[in-house]
């Protein structure tokens, strides 16, 4: 629509703005065509949103609805804003015509397709478009914008890549070091309810006093936790050349088991991903690939900080990390101390099933390892787990008591010292691929992105300092907060984790007196670890003091500040209890050091021994499967017959495990659950043949794989589904028909319907959608009023109405004051003169004459409006009753109301009572007041003369002067009538046919009825008072006449208009 | 909920049923101090309406500069003055507030009724153009015939055999269809006073919660 001209709805003509007819037609045009705007009243174009005086909004935001050229011709001739109106009768029906095919069938023809689906990355916003320089809109808050915060918080990095850290790098050398994660922590971590618990308590130990060396060490780079946990994202770049493929998911580790089982060599690069392997053995070179990639090594002085790297977080790794970490050399002089570390039964057991298959396998493939090589012994001091003791000792109410008991005790111990030096110095490196290991192994789910370029590089060009904290902040949830199914995986790593320390202080001592290089101490634990492992599974490959050479190299693998935090808080409850078992007595845990078995999952419970221990449930259990024989092989067909096929790949081949993988296990380290109750001798003297032949017996006794059992495996075994394997359903689902029409199109697997529903049947009668013109007509005026809703339109009323009618009413008061002025002061043309008294008229004046003496209680309950009308009443009353000596008490239920005696010039020979509320209530205490049934020293809370208390029991009459209706009816029904009180009522004409009733039944004495009345009234008793009665008779006479002269008028001229017009309609 | 709720129903219950009980059973007593206490607790509600009307009023002219609550909140404090001093000086009628009402209170009422018969006449003329339906034309019929009555019976220019058939006319439509409409209509306000009194008794309606 042109805004300068106006549509015609009848001809659609365009007519010049400001007309009210079409210039066409002469049909009247719309109202208003312009939005108004709501603050400078400007009328603007009707396609304008602002105003185009002062820009103020006309249009609602929601309400933007663009108005169309109405070219319905049935919208023509409908008034804008009028609302649609409906006979009865008409029901709406639609046309089938006009309904959409979707409608008809519920279907939609149109299924989105992926295309559709497919969100436009393109279109998404980016990150670096919400900074102040760049963003150009309004809708985004400030805090996230960041427009008054110029260096916020975190550095959120839009892409995450290695040119990022060098960008970033290159920023802080430019630009100085920013602010420490560190300080930035204690900045907010003052309101450590905003930060996570783990981050809290990061804060919380940067804040305290510690006295540990090892502290003081890791204070000045308090985060080197963090940087153990950054680092480990540039490890896959640091892989040996192995050219393992990237890991995909999490349960690639579990396929490189596999892939590694299946090789002939004995490399592990497998495990290259996995850097618990990380021993130091600096004058060893390694064949391990692995331990390559630990592409350098932390300084000395930072040793003790890799002392507080935390060996649970290598126990989230793939759990056969910490036993490929042993060294199958077992020198004779460790026999007792492994022996010692022998670990309980039932920590024996958790360890088979997941772990030491690989360790085995490894050691498999070794050659075996010098005893100069992995001399190490079990540096208890350099311990990451007796590190623990180093924590401040603030917080040891916070350690878990297993925790706080060794804190004393290697007090002594953690005092530095030149051996403990260089023996921290291995351990740091041990300890960083051990944390290295935990992110890495997690870095291949995805959650981490690999970085570019090797770790050496990765450690020049991104010191852990500089790295920006928006990164490091993603990596402590990610190990602090592991899932659930996480920790299940962590442990089942507890068969290396319980250490008793109290025996490792005793130990300690003879490691300071054997002075043991940190690569032997490797040895030592390796073999002590490797010794528990049961023989199905390959030994660790032993690792090469070159495979160390890189690590002790590496800066960043600091990790002191980690162990400083309370890690009680974040431990799992199953870390926990394993304190309980590790500080048991002496060397085996005992049974009651056990964790309960409520605590741990059904499935470990039912792995543990008996009380007796004399059998383990794992045995049992295979037991009833079948398994009558040895393990050996049992992996790999066990796998295939009892789980699934994409966890077959789990299982190790029995391949490759060689006779001479077991051949140097100690029989003392043998779990008896794995020896099958057989004595020591026994299992050393034939391990390799027995094992073979009781995996043979097994496979021999396995079930048809029909009358197995299909496993249910646990939501976190399922939720590490690979995707190839969910599409069996889904390839066995699509065999299934799918559904063709209805609403479940597409869908297959649909219950069928059932067949009686389904047959057809005979409708009775078919719906007829059929619409109207009217109903047409009313859609269309829908439509324009949907159009329209937005356009401000005046809602005055029309003009020339407004006039007429203003006119209309001067008129018609100029009218009525002619004719009372006519009838006060003008001739008597109608020759009117005032009746005779009427019966009603003499019953009054009887009543008023017979109080002679006698208390009247006169009631004023009358406005001044109806003062004209009622006054002359009130005074011929008033003086009746004065005349007849009566006493008057005036009362009133208006406030105005006693005033209204005033007028009379007789209030003065009245005795005021005033005002009496409560209405009817009030007029029931007034009445029972005047029939003695109470005192009558108050009325309504009205506190009464002495003289009023005394006449209202004797009033013998009362006078009820009003024009309301509910006055007159209260005092009949409240007062006259309940207590038997003579009435009589002085009432205006208007209210006399309310007063019939009353009048006919007796309830009212008399009543004077308006005017007339009291005109009569006056002329025949009080002719004497010269208050101009006639003449106001007569005015009021006059104005009737009027009144019913411009009535019949009015009906003249309107009705014979209006049945001209409904007949010209018709 | 038991302070707004509870114990405003438990008050109107317990009294309303003591009041009925008490025009079953004569107990004056009773009675007397139960209409005595509602003509006080009124008359202190007027008092308090009083004074809201006043604060509120306050309210506008200072908050929003409301020059008409302005000119009333004068007007009251004017008339409380003036009734104050009525008071301490006992003039008798000759007093303020009789001036007031005389000349004030009582040709604005008088003119607002007066106005009121302009609007009822101009109305009237319209009506056929405003609503011309049968009912509009009985009660146009009506009206003109109660004029009819009320004026013309009374001039001597009509015949007397006119004024006496206009009398009868006048007097049947009084006493029988006036009469049995009123009656009608009281018998109605009636049955709804029972209707509502029992659902006040019953808590169903709650006034004195609105």
């Amino acid at each position: 629509m042109n805004e300068q001209t106006i549509h015609c709805t009848e001809c659609h003509f365009e007519n010049p703005v400001g007309g009210k007819f079409c210039s066409n037609c002469g049909a009247k045009l719309p109202k208003s065509t312009k939005i108004i705007c709501p603050r400078c009243q400007t009328p603007n174009p009707h396609d304008r949103l602002y105003c185009d005086n002062c820009g103020a909004r006309l249009i609602l935001e929601t309400g933007s609805i663009e108005p169309e050229e109405d070219t319905t011709e049935n919208a023509s001739g409908l008034k804008a804003f009028t609302l649609p109106t409906r006979k009865p009768g008409d029901t709406g029906e639609l046309d089938p015509d006009a309904v959409p095919d979707w409608l008809k069938t519920g279907q939609s023809s149109t299924l989105p397709s992926e295309d559709d689906l497919t969100i436009d990355s393109e279109n998404l916003p980016r990150l670096e478009d919400l900074t102040p320089e760049n963003r150009d809109t309004d809708d985004l808050p400030d805090w996230l914008v960041g427009s008054e915060q110029d260096d916020p918080i975190i550095h959120a990095p839009t892409i995450i890549t290695t040119e990022h850290y060098q960008a970033l790098l290159d920023r802080e050398e430019r630009e100085g070091k920013s602010p420490e994660t560190a300080d930035l922590l204690a900045q907010y971590g003052q309101d450590k309810t905003n930060l996570p618990d783990w981050l809290a308590a990061t804060t919380s130990n940067q804040g305290a006093e510690i006295d540990s060396p090892a502290y003081e060490e890791a204070e000045d780079d308090n985060l080197d936790w963090l940087e153990s946990l950054s680092q480990p994202s540039t490890e896959p770049q640091k892989q040996t050349p192995a050219d393992e493929p990237q890991n995909i998911g999490v349960t690639e580790w579990l396929h490189s088991l596999d892939d590694e089982t299946d090789t002939e060599d004995a490399d592990i690069s497998w495990l290259e991903g996995t850097t618990m392997l990380s021993e130091p053995a600096q004058e060893t070179e390694s064949k391990i690939n692995w331990v390559s990639s630990l592409a350098s090594e932390p300084p000395q002085d930072e040793a003790s900080d890799s002392e507080l790297e935390m060996d649970w977080l290598d126990e989230l790794g793939p759990p056969q990390t910490n036993v490929l970490s042993e060294d199958q050399q077992i020198t004779p002089e460790d026999d007792t101390l492994l022996a010692e570390e022998q670990l309980p039964d039932w920590m024996e057991e958790l360890g088979p099933p997941q772990t030491n298959i690989l360790a085995e396998k490894t050691f498999s493939e070794e050659e075996p390892q010098e005893p100069d090589t992995f001399d190490f012994d079990l540096d208890i001091e350099n311990d990451p787990l007796v590190v623990l003791n180093q924590l401040p000792t603030t917080e040891d109410s916070d350690l878990p008591d297993w925790l706080a008991n060794i804190d004393d005790a290697q007090q002594e111990e953690t005092s530095p010292s030149a051996t403990n030096e260089d023996e921290a110095s291995w351990l740091s490196e041990r300890n960083f691929p051990a944390g290295t290991s935990s992110l890495e192994w997690l870095g291949v789910t995805g959650e981490l992105p690999p970085l570019e370029g090797t770790p050496k590089d990765a450690k020049e060009e991104i010191p852990y300092d500089k790295l920006d904290d928006s990164f490091m902040d993603t990596e402590p949830p990610v190990v602090s907060q592991s899932p659930d199914w996480l920790s299940e995986l962590a442990s089942l790593d507890t068969g290396e984790l319980p250490v008793d320390f109290d025996k490792n202080l005793a130990e300690q001592e003879e490691a300071e007196v054997t002075a043991v290089s940190p690569a032997d101490q490797f040895t030592l634990e390796f073999d002590e670890l490797e010794a528990d492992l049961p023989e199905i599974i390959g030994k660790p490959e032993p690792l090469q003091a070159d495979d160390f050479q890189s690590v002790e190299d590496d800066t960043w693998l600091s990790t002191g500040s980690f162990l400083e935090e309370p890690l009680n808080s974040e431990l799992p409850s199953w870390l926990t209890q394993l304190d309980e078992v590790s500080t048991s007595s002496e060397g085996e845990a005992e049974a009651d050091n056990l964790i309960p078995s409520e605590d741990l999952p059904e499935w470990v419970t039912q792995l543990r021994p008996d009380e007796h221990g004399s059998k383990s449930g794992l045995t049992a259990s295979l037991s009833e499967l079948g398994f009558d024989g040895t393990l050996e092989d049992i992996p790999e067909d066990f796998a295939g017959a009892k789980l699934p096929d994409w966890l077959q790949d789990v299982a190790p081949s029995g391949a490759n495990i060689a006779a001479d993988d077991v051949a140097d296990v100690a029989p003392a380290d043998i779990p008896e659950w794995m020896t099958g109750g057989e004595s020591d001798s026994d299992y050393l003297g034939g391990l390799d043949q027995a094992t073979t032949a009781e995996w043979d017996s097994m496979l021999a006794n396995l079930p048809p794989d029909e009358e197995l059992v299909k496993a249910e495996l646990p939501d976190w075994i399922q939720a590490l589904k690979p995707t190839d394997a969910a599409k069996e359903t889904t390839a066995e689902s699509q065999q299934q028909q799918a559904e063709t029409i209805g609403p479940l199109a597409g869908l297959a697997g649909v219950v069928g319907i059932e067949p009686l529903i389904s047959r057809p049947r005979a409708v009775e009668s078919v719906l007829s959608f059929s619409v109207t013109k009217e109903q047409q007509v009313q859609a269309a005026l829908l439509q324009q009023l949907i159009r329209q809703e937005s356009t401000a339109v005046s809602a005055a009323a029309e003009p020339e109405d407004t006039i007429s009618i203003g006119w209309l009413r001067l008129v018609m008061g100029i009218l009525l004051i002619g004719a009372v002025l006519v009838g006060l002061f003008g001739p008597n043309l109608l020759q009117l003169s005032v009746p005779t008294a009427t019966p009603g008229v003499t019953a009054v004046h009887e009543q008023l004459t017979a109080q002679t003496g006698k208390p009247v209680l006169v009631v004023f309950d009358y406005t001044p409006a109806m003062s004209g009308e009622l006054n002359d009443q009130a005074l011929l009353i008033l003086t009746d009753l004065l005349e007849n000596n009566a006493t008057i008490l005036t009362m009133s239920q208006s406030v105005a109301g006693t005033m209204m005696a005033l007028p009379t010039g007789l209030a003065d020979q009245t005795q005021p009572i005033g005002f009496v509320p409560a209405e009817s209530v009030g007029l029931r205490a007034v009445g029972s007041c005047l029939r003695g049934e109470r005192p009558c020293d108050t009325v309504s809370g009205r506190s009464l003369s002495p003289e009023a208390r005394q006449l209202l029991p004797d009033v013998s009459l009362v006078v009820v002067l009003t024009g309301d209706r509910d006055s007159l009816v209260n005092w009949v029904e409240q007062v006259a009538s309940p207590y038997q009180v003579p009435m009589v009522a002085g009432i205006t004409q208007a209210l006399a046919p309310a007063a019939q009733p009353y009048l006919q039944t007796g309830q009212i004495d008399a009543a004077l009825q308006g005017l007339p009345d009291t005109a009569v009234y006056q002329q025949t008793y009080h002719p004497e008072l010269n208050n101009n009665l006639p003449e106001k008779w007569r005015a009021q006479t006059f104005a009737s006449l009027l009144s019913m002269f411009v009535l019949i008028l009015g009906a003249v001229i309107f009705g014979i208009s209006g049945t001209i017009q409904r007949s010209k309609a018709r | 909920m038991f302070i707004k709720r509870t114990v405003p129903l438990a008050v109107a219950i317990s009294f309303g049923i003591i009041t009925l009980m008490a025009l079953v059973i004569p107990i004056p007593a009773l009675v007397n101090i139960i209409t005595g206490w509602v003509g006080l607790l009124t008359a202190i509600a007027l008092l308090l309406g009083i004074l809201n009307l006043l604060a509120v009023h306050f309210n506008r002219l200072f908050r929003q500069r409301n020059i008409y609550s302005g000119v009333l909140v004068l007007s009251m404090v004017f008339v409380f003055v003036v009734a104050a001093a009525d008071s301490l000086t006992g003039n008798g009628q000759n007093t303020g507030i009789h001036t007031i009402f005389t000349w004030v209170q009582a040709p604005l009422e008088a003119a607002l009724g007066a106005l009121m018969a302009v609007f009822l006449l101009t109305t009237g003329f319209q009506l056929i153009k405003q609503q011309p339906t049968r009912w509009s034309w009985l009660f146009l019929i009506s009206v003109l015939t109660t004029l009819l009555m009320g004026t013309l019976t009374y001039s001597s220019l009509l015949p007397a055999g006119l004024k006496s058939a206009l009398e009868q006319v006048r007097f049947w439509l009084n006493n029988v269809v006036l009469l049995s409409g009123m009656r009608g209509l009281l018998i109605g306000i009636a049955l709804g006073t029972i209707v509502l009194s029992i659902r006040i008794l019953a808590g169903t309606e709650r006034p004195y919660q609105k």
